[in-house]
């Protein structure tokens, strides 16, 4: 059982990922729900403190005016308690499901095909090595199937993320910048299209160079 | 439950200090200086990027407060821009490197707990001190994430968040010293409250191991070829699979009672936090309504209020983090500075006699183990007389293993002494001693290597023609001329893949192959021909025969049809040598031992088998 | 990892002292260039390429924030927005960039985690090729089995050598059979196919007339109960051990451990039948020797209770007291069942009925004692190796 050399593309990885997560969520549905929970609302909820400590500025910068401050700093503490509140109670689930537990129910899954498949294979040399390698590549690196799910929620914090930061920093490129300022180049949209052209090409050049890492 | 709570009070043996020492000694003279160098670095750069990041917004707002220039912006920008980049890049490069130095530390310190193993005194490996020290330390040596290459990563997190505290320490006291303080004190107790909510999981980890214990031992033997008969002949899949999604339940059954305890630390940090917040918020904004600092100022505060919390909780976290890990690590250190109750360099050599003749006395020889209350032997004495060829029987239990244990010196007798050629042997360096024998041992390993370095046992100046005429003598030739690569072929499956299979019978000649090429004064066989069929355990007696002309040698063996060809024979029973004689002198005394040969050959004589 | 913890393993500590041997092992833990330490692999390609490009990877992560945060000023700076939307963009576009960093890395780390998972995956969909035959196993209180070998030869597999050659033999009911032969002669390879373990490579195996691939496996796997040579009690609790369950009938278990002289030790033990064998996993289990495992697998295989019970040389380990103790017993444990009885202890085949001598993988020789020790074989021959050193004296 060696690994497929050809190339993989992100179609196979998707379908196979997939394809683990469903085993990971027969195991243990609430882990994989409460880690897929848990990853878009520690993803979102930074969002929260940044936009009330946006408002909380502007209004130090601008009119100071102590009574909206000080509802504004209530607001803010309030928000902060009840995010760490949610948080908490998502980790508690996360926590139960996950660690050793998660570990012995996604090795659980070989045992099981051990104690399980006929005798001419559980005898076979192939087979045991086969299980060997799964097992050190497990204690290795956390290849394979067992720890799938911590990278699945690294991806969908990060997607959501990204997502969050969208949404904040639509009206950058929205609000315009008033007419008489010598910026004023800065409104026309094919300036707006140039620095998103920018940005995006120089993200995209980041994961080149972390592949070339990683394809040693 | 107070058995618990003391042994989690029991000091370790080396302390935090000394652990640590001991780690940067092992790396700095294995070669590995750069795991101290980068490490060092890297602390540097982690708390550089820290303090930079909260710069950054500060004073690009204080640019644009003042509006000040465009090229004033760029250059703030650009400045800080660049820093980041710089220490972005140090950072990722330590980080790609410094991983295989730990890695090969951690493989330095397994060696160093390996040799010591192998090499210390035999009765160490008995020893259930010794045992449960070494059971300790093991696990610390499997992973990237156990204490020895872990440390190295809390070392660098504890000088880091060190380093930010002292930084953010600085900043803050140049606003207020109370609001420093204040932050301090909720750091704090909001740390002494997590913390100790969150040993509720370390202090029954008990309970934890035991499941964990249940579970990796399904997990095992499930994958264990030889069971696997069994299994399916018993149906044990069933058993086994009901059994572990049990213990999985149980598992999260105890994780849960965990966790319903921590939250209630988040619950504490939480109202800390709002607490510390509030007060900080109050502060600095009367602060900038009534003009003392501007908003970009502001910034920077808050900030830093924010951070300082994080590098005191980092800090706690690090001195705990290290406290538990150098209890692990204090064990490994235990293992390696064992104390000796052999000699080995400090003993004397063993003495050549001139005329090659050896005689091993045990002289009113008690032996217990230990663990046990009651003598194993009692009052032996026996010699082994130069070119004697003793034969020890005696029932499963009786202590003939330990008699033999007593004379290659692996254990030393409790009471009296064991003298080669009148000389206590406890005087000798030990693995001199052990020179003296060649032995065939119950349980022998199959060396990973080829046939030639299992005869030898060594990978260097092997004698070739001696290795032949041993295997010659063991009667394999055929077995290795039928090999592909003859001598050179490799046994033992755990190592080479391509290593071939031998049978019970094979191994065991083999094993005597290797006796014979150590050509030791004395040789000893202990139970060797249990897994043969009859005509190859013939052939091997027939060989042992051969073998142990000349020189002294023991034979142990339950099947009496062996020691025929022994000088004398000795029965051990009750503790002690109970008779003693040639074959026929035993059968007619028609004590213990005719009984015996009367049991085992009834079935062999011809006629009713129902007499 | 074998030379690396070759000192710490129990049993060979004996032999590792006589003969020096983590002198050999020290060369491999010392040597540096293994793959994953400093010398080796993974360490050159980090210092030099591998470790270049990271680093480039993080340094594009900054460039952009450091772009984003340009534009955002310049429009603050042209009156756009005030200070606090400023804090608002350049904490949301640093997190973006922050995520995109993330997603990026994680999408690497799952392609390359694929062929991993891939392996995985497949080893959890290996298949099953026994279990294909449905028909039941009549349960015959009359234990009226008879199975019949029909010239089965047997290959393991990925071996060019025949364990077993053109083997005929037919079991009557309540017979016992002896199998004796030299060592690596076929007699366990004999047994793994008669229990359906392995599936012969030619030929066939017919339990009442009808090829056993037909039944449903299970079914046929209940017919046997096999104490194999290198058995395995797992370290549980001896009712569980002896029923294979979680869930036992003590009355029978205790019966069972009686017939194979167990009774004795179990009195003495305060837990009785729910003491935790060895201590792997209860530091308070009570270790059994050698003789004592033997009996409690032998009452494994009675609990059981098939109609064939195989004994693949069950007094290896015995000395001879308790050796002998088992063949008294043989009658009772063995009761009206048909009993196969494999051994290197000739003298066990006086008590057998019929006697199947093996050699290279064919059984050359077949009858009761009587009738093979008068002929000149395999036999003969054997038992005469065995006997020669308890007879000479009568003469």
């Amino acid at each position: 059982m060696s690994k497929n050399k050809d190339k993989i593309t992100y179609r196979r990885m998707a379908s196979k990922t997939i394809q683990g997560i469903k085993i990971l969520y027969k195991n243990s549905p609430h882990l994989v729900i409460s880690t897929i929970l848990g990853s878009i609302w520690t993803a979102l909820n930074p969002y929260i403190g940044i936009y009330m400590s946006a408002l909380i500025i502007t209004e130090l910068s601008g009119n100071r005016n102590r009574d909206r401050l000080t509802m504004l700093v209530l607001v803010t503490l309030a928000l902060a308690a009840a995010v760490a509140l949610i948080s908490g109670l998502l980790n508690k689930y996360k926590n139960t499901y996950g660690g050793m537990a998660n570990f012995f129910r996604g090795m659980g899954n070989y045992t099981k095909k051990q104690l399980d498949m006929d005798f001419a294979d559980a005898d076979s040399q192939n087979i045991k090595d086969a299980y060997s390698n799964i097992t050190q590549n497990v204690n290795s690196g956390g290849w394979g199937l067992v720890y799938l799910l911590s990278w699945v929620e690294d991806l969908i914090k990060g997607v959501f993320t990204i997502i969050g930061g969208v949404a904040l920093t639509v009206t950058l490129f929205t609000t315009r910048v008033p007419d008489g300022s010598s910026l004023a180049f800065l409104n026309n949209p094919i300036c707006i299209i140039l620095v998103v052209a920018v940005m995006i090409g120089v993200t995209l050049l980041a994961p080149m160079c972390s592949n070339k890492a990683s394809s040693y | 439950m107070t058995e618990t709570k003391d042994k989690l009070k029991e000091k370790p043996k080396y302390g935090i200090l000394s652990c640590v020492w001991f780690m940067i000694k092992c790396a700095w003279t294995n070669g590995e200086k750069k795991v101290v160098i980068l490490g060092l670095l890297f602390s540097l750069v982690v708390t550089g990027q820290s303090v930079v990041g909260l710069y950054i917004s500060p004073s690009i707002i204080a640019v644009l407060e003042r509006n000040g220039t465009v090229s004033e912006l760029l250059i703030t920008i650009i400045g800080f821009t660049l820093i980041l980049v710089f220490l972005a890049m140090a950072r990722q490069y330590i980080d790609s490197n410094i991983l295989y130095g730990r890695i090969t530390t951690r493989s330095e310190i397994i060696n160093l707990i390996n040799t010591k193993c192998a090499e210390t005194s035999y009765p160490n490996l008995g020893n259930e001190k010794f045992q449960t020290i070494l059971n300790k330390a093991l696990p610390t040596t499997y992973s990237n994430s156990s204490a020895c290459e872990a440390i190295w990563k809390t070392i660098c997190s504890f000088l880091s968040n060190l380093l930010g505290l002292i930084i953010y320490a600085a900043i803050l006291s140049t606003a207020n010293v109370w609001i420093l303080l204040l932050v301090t004190v909720t750091a704090l107790v909001g740390y002494f409250i997590t913390n100790k909510l969150n040993s509720y999981g370390y202090n029954h980890r008990e309970e934890e191991a035991k499941i964990d214990e249940t579970l990796s031992y399904v997990r095992k033997t499930a994958s264990e070829t030889s069971f696997a008969k069994d299994v399916r002949i018993f149906g044990i899949k069933s058993w086994f699979t009901e059994l572990y999604d049990k213990q999985c339940l149980l598992l999260e059954a105890f994780h849960r009672k965990c966790e319903n305890v921590y939250i209630w630390g988040r619950v504490a940090d939480l109202v800390l936090s709002f607490l510390r917040n509030a007060v900080a918020y109050a502060y600095f904004i009367a602060l900038v309504l009534d003009g003392s600092i501007d908003v970009s100022m502001f910034i920077l505060y808050f900030s830093t209020v924010g951070g300082f919390t994080d590098w005191v909780t980092g800090v706690l976290g690090d001195l705990t983090t290290m406290h538990r890990q150098c209890l692990e690590l204090s064990n490994v250190i235990e293992i390696i500075n064992y104390p000796e109750q052999f000699k080995f360099e400090g003993g004397s050599d063993v003495p050549v006699p001139a005329d090659g003749r050896y005689e091993i006395v045990l002289e009113h020889v008690w032996f217990k183990y230990p663990s046990s209350d009651s003598y194993t032997l009692e009052d032996i004495n026996l010699t082994l007389h130069a070119g004697e060829k003793l034969a020890v029987v005696g029932l499963n239990g009786a202590g003939k293993t330990t008699l033999v244990k007593l004379i290659t010196g692996m254990e030393d007798p409790t009471k009296g002494r064991v003298l080669l050629n009148g000389v206590d042997i406890r005087e000798f360096n030990r693995r001199e001693y052990y020179k003296v024998f060649s032995a065939v041992f119950q349980n022998c390993i199959l060396w990973a290597g080829s046939v030639a370095e299992n005869v030898a046992q060594t990978d260097h100046d092997i004698d070739y023609d001696k290795v032949n005429s041993c295997i010659e003598k063991a009667g394999l030739t055929e077995m290795v001329a039928n090999f592909k690569d003859g001598l050179e072929e490799k046994l033992n499956r755990e190592v080479y893949d391509d290593a071939v299979n031998l049978s019970g019978g094979q191994t065991q000649r083999l094993m005597l192959a290797r006796a014979l090429y150590k050509d030791a004064p004395v040789i000893v066989l202990d139970e060797p021909t249990a897994a043969l069929d009859p005509i190859a355990e013939a052939d091997l007696y027939n060989k042992y025969n051969d073998m142990t002309a000349g020189r002294s040698s023991v034979y142990i063996s339950h099947r009496l049809a062996s020691t025929r060809f022994c000088d004398r024979i000795i029965l051990i029973g009750d503790h002690k040598i109970l008779e003693e004689g040639t074959h026929e002198q035993l059968l007619k005394q028609g004590g213990k031992y005719a009984e015996l040969f009367e049991v085992q050959s009834k079935y062999y004589r011809e006629g009713d088998i129902n007499e | 990892m074998y030379h690396g913890f070759l000192g710490t393993e129990d049993k060979y500590s004996l032999d590792v002292r006589m003969y020096n041997q983590h002198k050999m092992s020290e060369k491999y833990n010392c040597d540096k260039t293994g793959i994953f330490l400093s010398d080796g692999m993974f360490a050159h390609f980090a210092r030099r390429g591998m470790g270049a490009f990271s680093s480039l990877g993080s340094r594009i992560a900054t460039m952009f924030s450091g772009l984003a945060y340009v534009y955002v000023c310049l429009k603050a700076l042209g009156g756009a927005f005030g200070i606090g939307y400023v804090t608002q963009y350049v904490a949301a576009i640093t997190s973006v960039s922050g995520g995109l960093t993330q997603t990026l890395s994680t999408l690497g780390q799952l392609k390359a985690n694929t062929p991993f998972l891939e392996m995985s995956l497949e080893y959890l969909d290996i298949s099953h090729s026994m279990y294909k035959g449905s028909l039941t196993v009549e349960k015959r209180l009359d234990r009226d089995y008879e199975i019949e070998f029909r010239d089965v030869s047997f290959k393991y597999p990925g071996s060019d050598n025949y364990a077993l050659r053109h083997v005929n033999v037919k079991f009557r009911v309540g017979e016992r059979l002896a199998v004796v032969g030299e060592n690596g002669s076929g007699k366990t390879t004999f047994i793994l196919l008669l229990c359906r373990l392995y599936d012969p490579t030619e030929g066939e195996i017919l339990l009442n007339g009808i090829n056993i691939t037909k039944y449903n496996y299970r079914e046929y796997l209940d017919v046997f109960s096999v104490v194999f040579q290198d058995f395995k009690l797992p370290a549980f609790k001896l009712g569980e051990v002896v029923a294979s369950s979680m869930t036992y009938d003590k009355d029978k278990a205790t019966d069972c451990l009686v017939k194979t002289g167990f009774g004795d030790r179990l009195k003495e033990l305060p837990s009785g039948l729910e003491t935790t064998l060895y201590t792997e996993v209860d530091q308070n289990g009570v270790n059994v020797s050698g003789g004592e495992a033997q009996k409690i697998a032998l009452a494994r295989a009675l609990y059981k209770d098939s109609p064939f019970i195989v004994l693949d040389e069950p007094t290896a380990a015995l000395d001879p007291m308790a050796e002998a103790e088992i063949y008294s017993k043989f009658n009772d444990i063995v009761g009206d069942k048909t009993a196969i009885y494999i051994s290197h202890r000739l003298s066990s085949c006086r008590f057998c009925d019929e006697i199947a001598v093996f050699d290279h993988g064919s059984i050359v020789q077949k009858g009761s004692h009587d009738e093979l020790i008068s002929e000149t074989g395999k036999y003969s021959e054997l038992w005469n190796a065995q006997a020669q050193y308890y007879t000479k004296e009568e003469q």
